[in-house]
């Protein structure tokens, strides 16, 4: 039996794997952020792709893969305004010439470009990931999540259960900071991005 | 040269009306984007940024302010014309004739059948490390915008009128129902 053949995840070349299996990928999109009166808008690109780090470990020298992100964000006239990297040792922000770093992705953000958006959940938060589920849509899907201090909303493309977030609004609970994302394209990161290797 | 056509086509352009197609190459490995629509220009202050592909958005500078809709995060952002704007091309094109007075012009000769110049703003905080133009006899055809992040953006202006009558309303920015606005 044919089930509706259910509408293509966003123009991808390469298959997307399932949302919970997705490692390594690289988003685009745009953050319109509401603060009172204040408000910002732009665009954004994530990549997230594992750094293998060599390390010393009991007298032998191994390779470790470790989570690096790394955010583009744009003005809306279309410039990189800023470049953000975060890895587990903390963030560093390039902006203006200038590069600052942090423990902690939002504060360094938030600092530089005077922008309150929600990175305190990394990379999980754009795949409906961490902290509380609160509920779940009809496909099973994460619909509501609160973590670290945030409510986060998800909408999807389809209806398939693994499809990827199209829409997150991200509301901070103490202060009703309201920022909302359009993840406009998802692509998966190949092979060269998880053994660090060219194919 | 680059310079004199740069000079005199502003001097003699007053409003413009074009389509566009930009095409944005980033350093994050995102496949390049193309984006269209319009852009309309009345000179000095007030530009009107109507995109509607890959997907809608609005930008329009009357002069005082600038007024960007997102139709699809249902928002409003709104900035004064001067922070957002320095260094960018609708500072280029939107501004006032004295465009010496904000970026540094160089001769940059033929290429691609049109003549070029540089344009490096004096003032870096625009994001735009360098602008190019290309002219095809008087007429604009094509720019090229780097910025400090290695990005590049190439416009070029398949269809382009100058000096057409462009009603006052045009750049002005009157909020959609249902879309909140918020800003400076």
């Amino acid at each position: 039996c044919s089930s509706k053949a259910p509408k293509p995840d966003q123009t991808i070349a390469r298959p997307l794997p399932e949302r919970d299996e997705l490692t390594a990928f690289l988003v685009s999109g745009r953050f319109a952020v509401r603060h009172g009166e204040h408000s910002a808008a732009g665009g954004f690109s994530w990549r997230r792709a594992p750094e293998w780090r060599g390390t010393a470990a009991n007298g032998g020298q191994s390779n470790v893969a470790q989570d690096r992100d790394q955010v583009f964000f744009y003005s809306p006239l279309g410039q990189t305004v800023a470049e953000l990297v975060i890895t587990p040792e903390g963030a560093t922000l390039v902006a203006d010439g200038r590069s600052e770093s942090a423990s902690s992705a939002d504060t360094l953000v938030q600092r530089a470009l005077g922008l309150e958006l929600p990175l305190a959940g990394g990379a999980d938060w754009l795949l409906a990931r961490g902290g509380e589920v609160l509920n779940r849509d009809i496909a099973g899907r994460p619909q509501r999540i609160e973590d670290r201090g945030w409510r986060l909303d998800y909408a999807y493309p389809n209806d398939r259960p693994g499809a990827l977030p199209e829409r997150v609004v991200a509301v901070r609970l103490m202060d009703d900071v309201e920022v909302r994302l359009k993840l406009d394209e998802w692509e998966a990161l190949g092979l060269e991005a998880l053994t660090g290797r060219k194919p | 040269g680059g310079v004199e056509k740069l000079k005199s086509f502003l001097e003699s352009t007053h409003t413009l009306r074009a389509d566009f197609s930009q095409t944005v190459t980033t350093r994050s490995g995102r496949k390049p984007q193309v984006t269209t629509g319009q852009l309309l220009l009345s000179r000095p202050g007030k530009f009107r940024w109507d995109q509607q592909k890959p997907y809608p958005q609005l930008l329009v500078g009357d002069g005082e302010k600038i007024w960007l809709y997102d139709p699809e995060l249902k928002q409003v952002t709104v900035k004064k014309f001067t922070q957002a704007l320095s260094g960018t091309p609708a500072a280029l094109l939107a501004g006032d004739n004295n465009v010496e007075k904000r970026f540094t012009l160089t001769d940059l000769g033929e290429r691609d059948g049109l003549a070029w110049v540089e344009a490096v703003p004096k003032q870096t905080d625009g994001g735009f490390e360098r602008i190019r133009l290309g002219f095809a006899g008087d007429t604009l055809r094509a720019m090229e915008l780097t910025d400090s992040f290695g990005q590049t953006t190439s416009l070029t202006f398949p269809k382009l009128e100058r000096n057409p009558s462009l009603p006052p309303a045009t750049f002005r920015f009157t909020p959609p129902p249902g879309a909140d606005v918020a800003g400076e």
